[in-house]
């Protein structure tokens, strides 16, 4: 009998608990599926809003503001548009602020922004004269801070493929960095160490990594 | 027993699933126009549930819950929509309108007198890196500033002149705080240049009128610096010119960062190659450091640092104009500090605070042959203000500054039978505020007010500021300003007479803007009326009676600018700018109304740039015209009625970069060569023919020259050395 109360307080109570922290869970975890699941523009503005949605309540957490951020970029990545860029870039980048307001990798945020900055460079070569030097910083900071963060390898050796293309120089070390980023994104060191962790470049190392070979 | 607890459990297995049915929420969105919004975040206030909406706008989602709960709608760039629901039973279709936001990223901004430059704001005049990139600023603030229209080419002083104002009238901040002396000092007729290095700001705005009511003490113009926020890498930045050889080592951390800047300059080989119209004795020498602190703390707080020094020293012969074969000798002496610090934080999530201290000192010595001046000058400020929204359409900037600031003169001759001493502190307390007030997404508003009370002449005066900006669709836009604006007499007049009264202005502008694409246009008609300006009896200069505050005048005209950062042309960016001026004062010893010895009626900038990218390289000339300028010739009839010929003058910039690390760079001014002529100097006595003897007022040498080496040392290397060219 007395397992019997056990159980029936363990199940009346499980409601409110579930109510609570795995909620939390459960709605990062749908929203990181459909994350990884993207491919279209519509795909990330749904899921930005999922992440937004969850980072709305949960304004001490950083996975949703991070993630809200890179689906952001990645809708302005693939617009076309090059007038409709900015919009998303500043919503992103208003994540981004959040987010480093909470406790978070700053490697990452810093990766992350450098590819939020090199997006808005994109839209013209006259910003690639004044953002540059702040990219290159911030993603020279990234690496630093950490670097085994594959994204901040992925983001730096970006950045100097484009300058060194720039500049006609040799794109060796790049290409280099960009293998170098595959291997961390294929053997994360940090595998399940803690839910909801940045784990996208790896379709963008590839192509990167195609780029050096033609 | 047992099928009673399997029962039981059941029971309360299916409890949470019974007490949280689904009931299905849905609607449409539309904008105001009728047209679907897609990709609204649509949810239930204080839980994840919700959904987007489609490509008709549609949306629809399940939600646990009952009873009264609010829904909210979320859409960048639209106001958010907050609905109260009973979820009972599954909605109706909701319909619903968004409607477009005030405080959207394409916000309205008022742009009447005002020039913004650096960040990536689209409403940006000029870009951060413009300041080195523009010929013939040769890396001087003011020095591209004066491409722009609404400044007068004032090209024996190398300072700002604003629509007709004196130089003086031009108030120079940095992070919000008054610096005194912002130009470095020099020899009579050699152009001066701003003491801080453009590389310490990342925004600058200039303002030709009717400025922010933050800011006050400036009849005509402010300059607004912010230092930057985040410092750059660690790197070593290493400068070589044939002149000279600068240091730069920055240290950066995750919250804090250093980077101090220290440079040795000594014009004597320069000289010796380029022949000069001055005879120098020793030719300018100077060291200058600079050093920036930033810290932050706790997740919004940041603490800023910034501080200057100059020491500067030069010695040459001036000839006397009566008698040219008499030479006597002027050196000069000068030694310069400026401390800067303030702390910024946020006030929950809405408002933000800062504190700001700010410490300038000034010792020029000037030494002649029989004579000496050591003038002395420093300022104390201290600086409390708010700033926040009130609401979605309203936000406020508020706050009040204490302004302190001492002036020590002594003139002594050196068989020590003559020492006089003038002397001023000045004390100014000031409080403003501001508020920006959306009327409707297209009509912009702020309204504000700067009280200060002086206690050097015991005066207290309101200034209101005014200014309107309306958005004609999404490129174009008209503004308007109107203001009031006082300042304390310049300090030579201030230390003869302590209890001069405050000079005046009032300033009306009116704008309109177009920027689409790269492209800027915009025209801008302005009137500005002075009064209160000091006078005072030239013959009698040191007798505090024959001065009043009586002197009046105005200015007006317009100004044009267009620049095409996008045009036809690959790589190329390029602009125009023109500026009409009509002004006549009467003030210091005017005898009459007339025009200012300054003041040029029409002047003319044509910068353009162009980057070619495969042979990594940068092309980039000025060419500045302005019209005649008055000057005063005692051996002809009324005051100012002389007239100089035309200024003109061609400046070329080009620079390589070798690799990532190292760049060239080589400069030129005045490539054409061409004799200006900025006005007359007169001796006192009337010669033989019954005539005052005339010296022309001219460039210090024809051409200013400059070739020099930049090299970066950084862990990464992949620095972009443009930036320091």
């Amino acid at each position: 009998m007395r397992t019997l109360t056990g159980l029936l307080i363990a199940i009346l109570l499980n409601p409110l608990f579930s109510y609570g922290e795995s909620n939390y869970e459960k709605a990062m975890k749908n929203a990181f599926q459909s994350l990884n699941q993207a491919t279209t523009i519509e795909d990330f503005r749904k899921v930005a809003n999922q992440f937004d949605r969850i980072g709305d309540i949960e304004e001490d957490k950083w996975p949703p503001q991070y993630h809200a951020a890179y689906a952001k970029v990645m809708m302005a990545s693939m617009e076309e548009d090059l007038q409709k860029k900015d919009p998303f870039l500043d919503a992103a980048q208003l994540n981004l602020d959040a987010l480093e307001k909470l406790e978070h990798d700053e490697s990452e945020r810093l990766a992350l922004e450098g590819f939020l900055i090199m997006i808005r460079m994109s839209v013209s070569l006259d910003r690639g004269m004044e953002l540059g030097m702040d990219c290159g910083m911030i993603l020279n900071q990234a690496y630093t801070l950490n670097n085994q963060n594959p994204r901040a390898v992925l983001m730096l050796a970006q950045f100097k493929f484009g300058s060194a293309q720039y500049m006609g120089q040799d794109t060796s070390e790049s290409c280099a960095m960009f293998e170098e980023s595959l291997e961390l994104l294929q053997n994360p060191d940090n595998k399940d160490s803690e839910p909801f962790l940045p784990v996208w470049g790896k379709n963008l190392a590839q192509i990167l990594k195609q780029q050096c070979q033609n | 027993m047992h099928r009673l607890t399997t029962y039981i459990v059941w029971i309360f297995l299916l409890l949470p699933s019974i007490l949280r049915s689904q009931t299905t929420i849905q609607g449409q969105i539309k904008d105001e126009n009728d047209n679907p919004v897609i990709g609204a975040n649509i949810f239930i206030e204080g839980t994840y549930d919700g959904s987007s909406s489609d490509h008709e706008g549609y949306f629809n989602f399940g939600f646990d819950g009952k009873g009264s709960h609010k829904l909210i709608v979320k859409y960048i760039g639209y106001e958010d929509i907050h609905l109260p629901i009973d979820v009972n039973t599954d909605s109706p279709l909701l319909k619903i309108t968004m409607v477009e936001s005030s405080n959207q990223m394409d916000m309205i901004t008022i742009t009447a007198g005002s020039f913004k430059a650096g960040g990536e704001n689209k409403r940006t005049i000029l870009k951060e890196l413009d300041i080195v990139t523009t010929a013939g600023a040769t890396g001087d603030i003011a020095g591209v500033l004066n491409t722009l229209p609404g400044t007068q080419t004032v090209g024996e002083e190398g300072k700002l002149y604003v629509r007709g104002g004196d130089d003086y009238e031009t108030q120079t901040f940095i992070d919000g705080m008054r610096v005194i002396k912002p130009y470095q000092t020099t020899m009579p007729y050699t152009p001066t240049r701003n003491r801080f290095s453009p590389f310490m700001f990342k925004g600058t705005s200039f303002s030709t009128g009717g400025y922010s009511a933050e800011y006050g003490q400036g009849l005509s113009s402010a300059l607004i610096l912010s230092s930057k926020e985040k410092a750059d890498q660690t790197r070593t930045d290493l400068t070589i010119i044939p002149f000279g050889i600068e240091a730069a080592q920055c240290l950066s951390g995750e919250k804090t960062s250093l980077a101090g800047k220290v440079g040795y300059f000594n014009m004597q080989p320069y000289y010796a190659i380029i022949p000069q119209n001055i005879d120098w004795v020793d030719p300018p020498e100077s060291v200058d450091a600079n050093l920036v602190f930033r810290n932050r703390i706790g997740s919004s707080g940041i603490i800023k640092a910034y501080g200057n020094f100059t020491w500067s020293t030069s010695q040459m012969n001036h000839g006397s104009i009566d008698d040219p074969g008499l030479k006597g000798t002027l050196t000069l002496d000068n030694l310069y500090g400026y401390f800067n610090t303030s702390y910024k934080n946020s006030l929950g999530k809405k408002w933000s605070y800062l504190t700001g201290f700010a410490y300038s000192a000034n010792h020029d010595v000037y030494s002649f042959d029989t004579a000496a001046i050591d003038d002395r000058t420093s300022g104390v400020q201290l600086k409390l203000a708010f700033s926040g929204d009130i609401n979605g359409h309203i936000s406020l900037n508020t706050g009040m500054d204490v302004f302190l600031r001492d002036n020590e003169f002594t003139y002594s001759d050196y068989s020590g039978e003559l020492t006089n001493m003038l002397s001023f502190r000045e004390w100014i307390l000031a409080t403003f505020l501001e508020a920006d007030i959306f009327i409707t997404s297209d009509l912009l508003t702020r309204i504000g007010f700067r009280s200060e009370y002086s206690y050097l002449n015991n005066t207290h005066a309101i200034d209101p500021r005014v200014s309107l900006a309306y958005k004609l669709g999404n490129r174009a836009s008209v503004s308007f300003a109107y203001g009031t604006f006082q300042q304390s007499p310049k300090e030579d007049l201030l230390r003869i007479v302590n209890d001069l009264g405050n000079e005046r202005s009032a300033h009306y502008i009116l704008n309109y803007q177009y920027i689409h694409k790269g492209k800027t246009f915009r025209i801008e008609g302005y009137y500005k009326q002075y009064k209160n300006l000091v006078k005072y009896d030239p013959d009698n200069m040191y007798d505090p009676s024959k001065y009043d505050n009586t002197g009046s005048g105005y200015a007006r005209g317009f100004d044009i600018f267009w620049r095409d950062s996008y045009s036809s042309l690959k790589n190329v960016d390029y602009w125009i700018s023109y500026s009409f001026l009509d002004t006549k004062r009467d003030y210091r010893d005017f005898p009459e109304r007339s025009i200012p010895i300054f003041a040029s009626k029409h002047n003319v900038s044509f910068a353009y740039k162009q980057f070619f990218p495969k042979l990594r390289s940068f092309l980039s000339g000025t060419y500045t015209y302005a019209s005649p300028r008055p000057y005063n010739d005692p051996n002809g009839s009324g005051f100012n009625t002389g007239r100089t010929k035309s200024y003109h003058d061609l400046s070329l910039t080009i620079a390589h970069m070798i690799s990532e690390n190292i760049g060239l760079f080589f400069m030129c001014t005045n490539v054409l060569g061409v004799n200006n002529v900025f006005g007359y100097e007169y001796g006192q006595n009337i010669n033989e023919e019954g005539l005052y003897n005339r010296r022309a007022i001219i460039q210090p040498a024809k051409r200013f020259i400059l070739a020099g080496i930049t090299i970066t040392l950084s862990k990464n290397g992949v620095m972009n050395q443009l930036r320091s060219l």
